[in-house]
């Protein structure tokens, strides 16, 4: 099997599957929430990365800070999703307290090593963790509370559900990535393969929640 | 070259991991969560059941007592007043031929009296009329001084509670605490077989402390809730009834010597001068 070519293939399959929670999300307007609302924005900033990222695909000097942003914009809604979605002080004061650190150190990183890879080799994995950490105390919550009758039909469990299998898986791929240095195109596309995988199924959870949403 | 095949090789299999040990947390938390719900169900339903079980025995209870009313009123009562009547009948024939002689009217207030008797004994079935006239108690010692005259069995009351402590209780739960003890005392004279019992009536802990004592055969809580699982009569379960609606405490404590009772009845603080 040519990997080089299937790994093309999920890459335009991975960017599709970006616009089944755009249109479900749009033909949802009329439950629109503030956590669909941020969601809508990541969606469309996703979106709009992955256009300006194919555009410069050769330019790293122009792609790089575009994701850096975005991985920006990424984690602030995402946990602004979970500070309206977690009841209790204490854990909206955890998510904001983990959002202001990363916000920080992240434009922090990205001034020291003047917007080079080496800055989003840190701001990515931490990124990801701090939403997967999120996403467990979300889960903890519901633990806890046991206050969601159904939790299948529930619209969040399956965007928790996206979060947490990208984001997790995600955190050890960013972190380990950056000692992967081989040319060979092969390994790349194995690598990449997998990634896009992860991508589509996130698209497929994120999907199902909003779609859970008309049932709610 | 072959570094960078086993470092590729070990991040996908550690994000493969990663990614398994999401799946089975996911569903660990989805199976979990529909336990718990199940379970929760389960002990409502549970709940439900026992509320049933006691509305429906407070009701047949009501039922049967209606049902003794109605055959006192019929059985003694009717027959008396029916005799009654053809007495006065008669007495009214002689006196218009001037034959009545007081005399005869003698047999017929004893038999006005056995009505007066029946009505009253009725009413006692309904509220005891000793309890309404002095109390909590006195009715209680009143019924202790009773069962020692009628049966082979001695019996003492104490109780060192002030009247204050007792005004915290409406008349309706002061009752039901009279018939929680006369049913405790009932029992204990049926099944253990006792010659001598106690019962005391104290105040402690911010509590009404009945405690019946006796040389009879014991029972412990097990085997006290087995009875009342097993029971198809009204009396077990009025009395699991009647405690519930006083929030009270009930523990049977067995021992060869002596055996006790303890009902335990919070008072209520708010209530209290």
């Amino acid at each position: 099997m040519d990997l080089n070519l299937l790994a093309q293939g999920l890459s335009y399959l991975s960017f599709g599957s970006l616009f089944l929670p755009l249109i479900l999300l749009i033909l949802n307007y009329k439950a629109f929430n503030n956590q669909l609302k941020a969601l809508l924005a990541y969606i469309s900033a996703s979106i709009l990365t992955e256009i300006t990222g194919l555009y410069f695909i050769n330019n790293s000097k122009f792609s790089l800070p575009i994701f850096y942003i975005f991985t920006l914009i990424e984690v602030s809604l995402i946990s602004y999703m979970f500070i309206k979605e977690i009841d209790g002080n204490k854990y909206k004061s955890i998510i904001k307290l983990g959002l202001a650190i990363f916000i920080v150190s992240s434009i922090i990183s990205f001034l020291t090593y003047n917007c080079s890879l080496l800055a989003d080799n840190f701001s990515r994995p931490f990124a990801f963790a701090l939403i997967f950490s999120f996403s467990l105390i979300f889960f903890y919550k519901v633990f806890i509370d046991s206050n969601i009758s159904n939790l299948i039909n529930y619209y969040f469990f399956w965007f928790n559900s996206a979060f947490l299998s990208y984001f997790g898986t995600n955190f050890i791929f960013f972190l380990l990535l950056p000692y992967v240095v081989t040319e060979n195109k092969n390994f790349v596309s194995v690598l990449g393969v997998f990634h896009l995988v992860m991508s589509i199924i996130y698209n497929i959870l994120l999907s199902i929640g909003i779609w859970k949403i008309k049932k709610d | 070259m072959e570094n960078q095949e086993g470092l590729i090789t070990a991040i996908i299999i550690s994000c493969l991991a990663m990614f398994c040990l999401i799946v089975i947390i996911i569903l660990f938390v989805v199976i979990y969560q529909r336990k718990m719900l199940l379970k929760d169900a389960s002990i409502k339903l549970m709940e439900q059941e026992k509320q049933i079980e006691l509305f429906k025995a407070s009701v047949e209870a009501e039922e049967k007592q209606k049902e003794k009313i109605a055959r006192n009123l019929h059985d003694e009562i009717n027959p008396i007043l029916n005799t009654l009547k053809f007495n006065i009948t008669k007495h009214r024939i002689k006196a218009q031929k001037n034959e009545l002689n007081p005399a005869s009217m003698f047999a017929d207030e004893e038999t006005l009296n056995k009505v007066i008797e029946g009505i009253r004994s009725v009413c006692y079935d309904l509220i005891p009329s000793f309890f309404l006239e002095y109390g909590l108690i006195v009715s209680l010692e009143s019924y202790v001084k009773n069962v020692q005259n009628m049966d082979d069995i001695s019996g003492e009351f104490y109780s060192d509670v002030i009247p204050e402590e007792l005004e915290t209780f409406s008349r309706q739960e002061q009752l039901n605490m009279y018939r929680v003890c006369l049913e405790i005392l009932n029992n204990l004279f049926k099944h253990s077989e006792c010659k001598f019992f106690s019962v005391s009536m104290n105040s402690l802990n911010k509590s009404l402390v009945f405690k019946v004592t006796h040389n009879g055969k014991g029972i412990s809580n097990e085997e006290m809730n087995l009875f009342t699982e097993n029971s198809k009569g009204l009396g077990l379960k009025s009395l699991k009834a009647r405690i519930i609606l006083l929030k009270a405490n009930i523990n049977y404590n067995k021992d060869i010597n002596s055996s006790s009772i303890t009902l335990t009845v919070p008072l209520n603080s708010n209530k209290l001068v």
